[in-house]
């Protein structure tokens, strides 16, 4: 038995711990890697607590074995897959809501708390949190950790983090934020020093493994209610949700376009068949008596307000040149999708745990994902359609939400690929491709940011010093680079 | 390496939709996602779940890994109980895929492939998994019973080899059913296996053997209706039969709650009473319930009977647990099978004064053995019973009176 294995199998019993090639393919790849292409790690752990995963951050240190931490492993994306030869830190097990704080307004979760759990315990208090369109069944501070994609975020501020408690191979266990200081509590995401928080947030497990952290939580309110309003385009759309998120009518807004409607429509009535009309060559237009897209809100607070914000979001619709829509009319023009703003928007819950995944993964989609200024948001819009007519094949489709206050829009922009994957490799490569340039074009046209790291050679260039800072960083943290390496700029 | 695996390029394709959300393991939210599937529950890790066959399925198919203890292991505990296909939002096809990994292990020398050939020689030879003469296929009638290739019956029974052979008082209890309403119906002395141990074995082939052997024996007779008690044959019959021949089944097949409810319906059936109050806890079978979809039939007809008090599971419904019966895990790993049954068993609801549901009830044989020996095994003071068997007690009891 070789000397790591050994010390493995001292932290961890038996059934925490493994090399079994069996077990260890469960974690050799997430849906973004490619057919042919999964990496096998040598050991998969399950931690419980903070005492293991020091030892093992610990031995893994000494041993220079390269560690990817993952939450609960529904990832989409490749931020967390397996190195060939290492370690995978499936955090799975330490699901525990240690705290819920209303007083102050935080929970304080460890990695494996699902949104689920998370969103279910907090119901009982008349409290929610931020929900993103990740999965029901996903880790809610791993996704906080990444900058959720998603809603909740508008009307107050896209980052729910607040305090952090982090394993690095340099510096042992610390925490961020109040947690720092003994006995201050995990209310906070500043004190008088620099924001160490931030440093982990998109750190992707490239400087430590997070084992707890304390998360915003907020008052549900007396009522709250899901608002669709329909829109012929992207400028009126854009518009009525900047002004209901800054004139504070809506918690949150998300625009969908109609292709995007009929996919949830699709996934959530099991059937993958994709329809014939989304598959028409004029993908701007949609087809006779669906809206181009719907802009679902969530409002909430006392019932008269609410009442009154309905009326005024209605008014605002309507001088832009859109409508709200009758719940019930929505509901026989997408049934299933329909159902999910409902639950989404209204109770602050995935219908189940797998569900945005499913309907984003599921059938392989491949997007292109953006913050951008809101004077740009239509120009970009256009430059999409055009780039999609020329070089996808439909179906594609987009999302568009105001973040921060509606100081930025996220833009999501999608391209489902139909067909076997062995089959459909050339295209997937030719949509990566297009990608590269597309990020560079879109930054110096539209001043449109990379929302999820891309990993591109040139990337540091155009971070300034930005960049070799954080490898300096880096450097103090985990000086042999064991922490998810090959990840991010490391 | 080669591809250890046999799989089209649509199933490699459906692989890749998984995204580890675990919902394949979950109950849905009427029980608070509760982890339900059994293999997960045993397992930690991801790997232990039909997501995590999944990648172990595609990571055979890319030549990735091999067959091991461990991947045996994994693969031999699915009860084939079905919370991955009724859960999973994307993933319609697991247990295919799973039955595709069983197939290629039993050309490996495991001790348990070996059991699982055992088993399917004898369906070879004897016609069922138990190695009785076929003869003793309907010893649960009357000698000298007219039932046996009664051509001028309604319907047949299909009594399914668990019936038949090990939970005889299961079709006894509809004989004395139907007996008693003078419903005529007859049953094939050509009647064999449906095919299930084959097929979630891995056997897929032989299973389709069975499959047209029974098509073609029901089809000869000219009956339009088959009934069955065993809710496994049902499924072999409803869903399998169909998609592997290709054809809608030229009769209709119904499992004995759908029928017996039919009879209520139409007012032919009448449970009656029972002579003293009992209390009884419905335990929903995985294929009949997640498989099938049949929830509703067995509860209306155990409410029809008088004097019967009905507690349910906290798991019930879609959200059953499984009694640790099926996919051949008896057979394949017997202590797991009895480790399923013995938390089923503990998770029958007391009342405030911690009193018992004095019977145990489910509308499958398998269930029914598979619980009742664990409740023997485990001393509960519990008696295991098919709704059938009540039926006909209370039909008696109120015929006594």
């Amino acid at each position: 038995m070789s000397k790591l294995k050994q010390a493995l199998f001292s932290i961890f019993p038996k059934d925490r711990v493994s090399d079994e090639p069996a077990v260890l393919a469960g974690y050799a790849a997430d849906s973004a890697t490619l057919p042919g292409f999964a990496t096998s790690p040598a050991y998969v752990v399950m931690p419980k607590t903070t005492d293991e995963i020091a030892h093992l951050v610990q031995v893994a240190h000494r041993a220079r074995v390269p560690l990817v931490p993952m939450a609960r492993g529904s990832n989409i994306a490749g931020m967390s897959v397996a190195v060939q030869g290492g370690i995978v830190v499936d955090c799975r097990m330490m699901n525990h809501i240690i705290e819920i704080n209303t007083e102050s307004g935080y929970a304080l979760i460890e990695p494996g708390v699902t949104f689920h759990q998370l969103s279910t315990a907090l119901m009982s208090k008349r409290f929610f949190c931020h929900l993103p369109t990740a999965a029901g069944g996903s880790s809610a501070l791993a996704n906080y950790m990444m900058r959720p994609s998603g809603n909740f975020t508008a009307r107050w501020d896209p980052d729910p983090l607040l305090s952090l408690e982090v394993v690095t191979p340099g510096q042992g266990v610390i925490r961020t934020g109040s947690a720092s200081f003994e006995n201050a509590g995990w209310r906070a995401r500043y004190q008088c020093l620099p924001d160490l928080t931030g440093l982990f947030a998109n750190s992707f497990g490239t400087l430590g493994v997070v084992t707890k952290g304390s998360i915003k939580i907020f008052d549900r309110g007396e009522t709250d209610q899901v608002l669709l309003a329909r829109f012929d385009d992207l400028d009126s759309a854009a518009q009525y949700m900047k002004l209901i998120v800054r004139r504070q009518l809506a918690e949150s807004v998300t625009f969908w376009t109609w292709g995007w409607n009929l996919f949830h429509e699709m996934m959530l009535s099991k059937d993958i068949q994709i329809p014939e009309k989304m598959l028409k060559p004029d993908q701007k237009t949609p087809p006779k008596g669906i809206p181009f897209g719907i802009a679902s809100a969530r409002l909430s607070g006392y019932k008269e307000i609410v009442a009154a914000q309905v009326d005024r979001c209605g008014r605002i619709a309507r001088e832009l040149g859109g409508d709200l829509m009758d719940m019930d009319k929505a509901v026989k023009i997408h049934p299933g999708c329909t159902k999910y703003l409902d639950s989404y928007f209204g109770k602050g819950i995935h219908i189940k745990p797998g569900e945005e995944s499913q309907i984003r993964a599921g059938l392989h989609l491949s997007g292109c994902l953006v913050t951008v200024p809101p004077e740009n948001v239509t120009a970009l819009e256009a430059y999409m359609w055009d780039l999609a007519e020329k070089e996808f094949e439909p179906p594609y489709f987009y999302r568009v939400l105001p973040y921060s206050h509606a100081r930025e829009f996220f833009f999501a922009f999608v391209v489902y690929v139909r067909g076997s994957l062995e089959d459909r490799k050339d295209y997937l490569r030719h949509i990566k491709s297009i990608y590269h340039q597309l990020y560079i074009d879109l930054r110096n046209k539209f001043g449109a940011v990379m929302f999820r790291f891309r990993k591109y050679p040139e990337f540091l260039s155009y971070t300034g010093g930005y960049g070799s800072l954080l490898k300096d960083i880096k450097k103090q943290i985990d000086p042999y680079n064991i922490m998810n390496p090959g990840m991010l700029i490391f | 390496m080669t591809r250890q695996i046999n799989i089209t390029k649509e199933d490699y394709t459906s692989i890749f939709k998984c995204i580890h959300c675990g919902q394949c393991t979950y109950s849905n939210e009427t029980a608070g996602f509760t982890v339900l599937c059994p293999i997960n529950k045993k397992g930690h890790f991801f790997s232990y779940s039909a997501g995590g066959m999944m990648h172990i399925a595609r990571n055979l198919y890319e030549g990735k890994i091999d067959y091991d203890n461990t991947l045996k292991d994994i693969a031999y505990q699915c009860t084939t109980c079905g919370v991955c296909e009724a859960n999973c939002g994307v993933i319609e096809n697991h247990l295919k895929i799973i039955t595709k990994i069983r197939k290629h292990l039993m050309d490996k020398d495991f001790p348990e492939s070996k059991a699982l050939f055992k088993v399917a020689d004898r369906i070879s030879k004897y016609k069922n998994r138990y190695g009785l003469p076929q003869a003793k296929r309907f010893t649960w009638l009357e000698k000298g019973s007219k039932r046996i290739d009664n051509p001028s019956a309604d319907i047949l029974y299909f009594t399914g080899c668990v019936s038949a052979f090990d939970q005889k008082a299961v079709p006894k209890a509809l004989d004395g059913i139907l007996s008693a309403l003078d419903i005529s119906y007859t049953v094939s002395s050509d009647e064999q296996c449906c095919g299930a141990p084959l097929f979630f074995g891995g056997l897929v082939e032989r299973a389709q053997k069975q499959a047209l052997h029974n098509i073609e024996m029901i089809e000869k007779t000219g009956i339009e209706t088959m009934v069955t008690s065993c809710p496994t044959c049902a499924l072999m019959f409803k869903k399998y039969y169909p998609k592997w021949t290709g054809e809608k089944l030229p009769f209709r097949v119904l499992h004995t709650m759908e029928y017996l409810d039919d009879l209520m319906n139409q007012g032919i059936l009448a449970p009656g009473a029972m002579k003293e109050k009992i209390i009884i806890t419905y335990h929903d079978s995985c294929h009949l319930g997640r498989g099938l979809g049949i929830y509703e039939a067995p509860r209306k007809l155990l409410k029809a009977i008088d004097n019967v008090e009905t507690r349910e599971f906290e798991l019930y419904n879609e959200n059953s647990m499984c009694c640790g019966g099926g996919g051949m895990v008896p057979v394949l790993n017997p202590h797991f099978s009895r480790e399923i049954a013995k938390e089923r068993l503990d998770s029958i609801p007391k009342d405030e004064s911690e009193k018992m549901t004095d019977y145990l009830v489910s509308a499958c044989p398998n269930c029914r053995r598979t619980l009742g020996l664990a409740a023997r095994r485990s001393h509960k003071n519990i008696k295991v019973l098919d709704v059938c068997e009540l039926i006909f007690k209370a039909m008696s009891q109120n015929h006594d009176g």
